[in-house]
């Protein structure tokens, strides 16, 4: 633990001293853009469409299936046509998918349904809590870590504007692809009791990204002759969306759970609904863990193609590595429920850096809103960094504004949504389940989608029966593509050189240690033990 | 003849009449209380989606009886499973619209999968785009015809080996006997900007819309070098496009480089194709099956919105430059153009056929 976190320290001084060094001189015109960004995000009427947004964002992250992505598409005309500027649109776009994350894991605690992709993980520690009684605590612990999240993420955007081009150029495709191999070791962490049972389900996970057209040469793959496992995009893709596949791994075993079992969600009888406050003293006395988690959501936000459906699993995964109760996934540990809170909620600032300073969007959020940028007049680059300045800042604070306005609301509203837990299960049921599909069917607005969600609920479920670690199974599914597309690339650019290249060897040293320090540690205990009688 | 039968040749003669001037008296169909939808068949957020929906303010008021204009999203296949739809089950009333971006290109190198024939598509009109070919600064180049001469190994970054956008610049480098690597893979235009400032790749191209949005920055900086250009066909010609005037297209540079004779190597003819694949980068159709009338009256409808200023200053806006469209009879001919050169040149087409499967 002790060189572990002696680590921690000797990276966050170097990074911090790199940073004066290169943040030499503009720390005026930072100070200065900072507050006219400010105070135009609170000026009439963009405040007003900032408030319409988190009101908007709120639902949508509620509902599962409508993802922040899409409704952000959506109500990019809406913008338009109301003939926004810039920082209107911002207030109003940004804010409604800035909250999306933070809502989005209130129904993972509450229902075990992922309110948005990115919220999955929640559900994995955040619902047994609920089922023992404790959602108050659960949901108190997910919203503080949030908003600490979004700070962490937004203020990354100001550390990291005078350092953005060795922070986004430095890597390249060959280490993006090392960093997807040291997420897959992550799968030890995610599967619970059996680390081979863990890496089968990751095993499976990997082959089921592959379905599709693969992004190399189009080919097909284990499409069955059927089209809809070409998957949506522009140039083909995922056959298999992560979306109705979340939903069905996790949400359909809970309804069958709660539709078998009778009763309520809470089993247990609710604890006293003080317990919203426990939840923020958690995050709190948590905070380096949340600290952690929300600098890794950040960075993979960076990285292109990555984003909070990867991000939220490896805070998961690192949380509960770091609490060393791996042999307690899924009965309701605190760690596993701040780590993901953070994350998904940083992506969002980290995604915003490379769009931003280079016109490079890290995923489709960040896609539309640069899209958004050139109506508005925008255009990312140096002017973002020099001449629009406050208007850079003003995406930085309407993500802190945006998020401090919706959790303080949440708050109010907490004891009364953790009451939802005691409700029958047979009133619960029906609304539950038609949101369910309805979010399903909005991948791609076809059949396919429900078949998807159906054929993985039924996996989850066996799954859930016979012990296996779903987590293990989505994390394979989030990385799989990444990892064969970064693969392709790297190799068809270098060839095998790629693996000599000092970024790989370095990721990979770290990797080896990871994998190599808790066994020497284990062994080390082993022998002491044997030792002491 | 009894009076029965008189009664009853007398109501048909008058249902006759009725149907006759329904559909050959009145020119312009009414869309009144309907709902017209653009039908893109991608996601919610691509590029095809958000220009779809600045579009629809400016094309419905265009429409005899203002109906609610909507978009509908039906992704799958790289486009395919709209495009079939469209064509073979959408409603034949006209309240189905196509946008379609690889139609053309899509029944050359899926044939197995298309379910429509490209010349029975009506075409309501269109918006032309060339695309922009451009080098990392390490290259040391100002200009197309400097490739030649390049020492360092060429790295070509594109999306897929199916991409028809990135085929003409491979085929200029086949035809200057250049030797390149090609890098396949990247998930966007965004990707393969960063990769060049990284020097994983020192070459690529991108959309006219990208190229303003994106590029334009990164040349004034001096990080990237535009070299040459897909062009666009007018009056059956390829030239210049009139957003780019100084920047040569890739047959200008072949031409200068190679002479004349060059017209007769298949590579040189299946470059011209492209060039007319790409003619309509996004165009409006609807199915055989909608009656004339109604194909008339939206194809009317388009051609005002096309001509639309508070339209075109937006997508100044928007995208940077000015939108160049076609109306109807102006991309019929381009897609009548691309039919026929298919037929008379298949030399050329087995070129593209094998560029699909190999680098």
């Amino acid at each position: 633990m002790t060189f572990k976190r002696s680590l921690g320290w000797l990276i966050l001084l170097t990074v911090l001293a790199a940073w004066i060094i290169l943040a030499q001189g503009m720390a005026g015109k930072i100070g200065a853009a900072s507050l006219e960004g400010l105070v135009r995000v609170f000026s009439w009427p963009a405040f007003g469409y900032l408030l319409l947004g988190n009101l908007i964002g709120f639902a949508v992250g509620m509902l599962p299936g409508l993802g922040g992505p899409v409704t952000m598409a959506l109500m990019l005309g809406f913008a338009f046509q109301l003939k926004m500027d810039a920082v209107e649109a911002f207030s109003f776009l940004l804010g409604m998918m800035a909250v999306t994350a933070t809502t989005g894991d209130i129904t993972s605690i509450l229902f075990g349904i992922p309110g948005e992709g990115s919220t999955a993980s929640t559900i994995v520690e955040g619902h047994p809590m609920a089922k023992k009684g404790e959602a108050g605590r659960a949901l108190g612990a997910s919203l503080m870590s949030s908003l600490m999240g979004a700070l962490i993420g937004a203020g990354a955007i100001a550390v990291a504007i005078p350092i953005v081009t060795p922070l986004v150029l430095a890597l390249g495709t060959p280490e993006f692809f090392m960093l997807t191999v040291a997420g897959v070791t992550f799968v030890g962490a995610l599967s619970g009791g059996s680390v081979i049972k863990g890496l089968a389900a990751g095993g499976l996970g990997f082959i089921f990204s592959l379905v599709g057209l693969d992004m190399q040469t189009a080919t097909e793959r284990y499409t069955f002759g059927t089209m809809y496992l070409w998957g949506g995009g522009e140039t083909g893709g995922a056959g298999i969306g992560l979306v109705p596949a979340t939903v069905g791994l996790f949400a359909i075993p809970e309804i069958i759970d709660l539709a078998t079992k009778g009763g309520s969600i809470a089993q247990a009888h609710v604890g006293r609904l003080g317990g919203v406050f426990q939840g923020v003293k958690d995050a709190l006395r948590h905070w380096w863990l949340v600290a952690r988690c929300s600098a890794m959501g950040t960075y993979i936000g960076i990285i292109p193609g990555m984003g909070g459906p990867v991000s939220q699993w490896v805070a998961y995964a690192h949380a509960m590595q770091s609490s060393g109760k791996q042999d307690q996934v899924g009965t309701g540990v605190i760690e596993g429920v701040l780590g993901p809170g953070a994350a998904n909620n940083s992506t969002l600032g980290g995604a915003l850096i490379p769009t931003i300073a280079f016109g490079i969007p890290g995923n489709v959020t960040t896609a539309i809103l640069l899209g958004a940028f050139l109506v508005l007049g925008l255009r990312p680059g140096t002017s973002m960094l020099t001449k629009d300045l406050d208007v850079t800042f003003s995406l930085v604070w309407v993500l802190v504004v945006s998020n401090v306005i919706t959790v303080s609301v949440c708050f109010l509203f907490l004891n009364q949504l953790a009451r939802l837990t005691r409700i029958k299960g047979t009133l619960l049921i029906p609304p539950l389940l038609l949101f369910i599909y309805l979010g399903s069917y909005t991948h791609t607005n076809s059949f396919g989608d429900i078949i998807v969600t159906l054929i993985f609920g039924a996996l989850g479920w066996l799954m859930v029966v016979f012990d296996w670690s779903r987590p293990a199974l989505l994390l394979g599914l989030v990385l799989g593509r990444l990892a064969d597309n970064y693969l392709w690339i790297s190799y068809s650019r270098y060839e095998f050189g790629f693996l000599a290249r000092p970024g790989v060897l370095i990721i990979l040293g770290v990797i080896v240690m990871s994998i190599a320090y808790p066994l020497i540690k284990n062994r080390g205990r082993g022998r002491s033990a044997e030792a002491a009688p | 003849m009894n009076r029965r039968s008189a009664t009853l040749a007398a109501v048909i003669a008058a249902l006759f009449f009725t149907l006759g001037t329904a559909t050959w008296g009145a020119a312009e169909v009414s869309f009144k209380g309907k709902t017209v939808a653009i039908l893109i068949p991608y996601s919610v957020g691509g590029a095809a989606d958000i220009m779809a929906r600045q579009m629809l303010p400016f094309i419905g008021k265009q429409i005899p009886g203002n109906p609610t204009t909507i978009i509908k999203n039906m992704p799958g296949g790289g486009g395919i499973v709209g495009e079939n739809w469209v064509y073979n089950s959408a409603p034949a009333d006209g309240t189905i619209i196509g946008q379609f971006s690889t139609s053309v290109t899509d029944t050359i190198f899926k044939p197995t999968k298309v379910k429509f024939e490209l010349a029975k598509l009506q075409w309501l009109g269109g918006v032309r785009e060339t695309t922009v070919t451009f080098v990392s600064k390490d290259l040391g180049i100002t200009k197309g015809t400097e490739l030649g001469g390049v020492k360092k190994k060429l790295f070509f970054g594109t999306t897929s080996i199916q991409s028809p956008r990135s085929m003409i610049p491979r085929l200029l480098l086949k035809i200057l006997g250049k030797d390149h690597k090609l890098v396949t893979g990247y998930g966007s235009s965004g990707d393969m900007r960063a990769a060049i400032r990284r020097g994983e790749l020192n070459m690529t191209n991108d959309s006219q819309s990208g190229y303003f949005a994106a590029v334009l920055p990164m040349v004034e900086e001096g990080a990237v070098v535009p070299i040459a250009q897909e062009g666009t066909v007018q009056d059956g010609k390829i030239i210049r496009d009139p957003r780019l005037p100084d920047l040569p297209t890739y047959y200008e540079i072949v031409l200068e480089l190679k002479g004349e004779s060059v017209r007769k190597d298949p590579n040189y003819r299946a470059m011209e194709l492209l060039a007319y694949l790409g003619g309509v980068r996004r165009g409006w159709v609807y199915a055989a099956r909608v009656p004339k009338n109604v194909f008339d009256t939206m194809a009317a409808s388009f051609d005002r919105f096309l001509k639309d200023k508070a339209m075109s200053a937006h997508f100044k806006k928007a995208i940077g430059f000015d939108l160049v469209s076609l109306n109807a009879p102006a991309a019929q001919a381009i897609i009548d153009k691309v039919v026929e050169i298919q037929k008379r040149d298949p030399e050329a087409l087995e070129i593209l056929k094998a560029m699909a499967q190999k680098p």
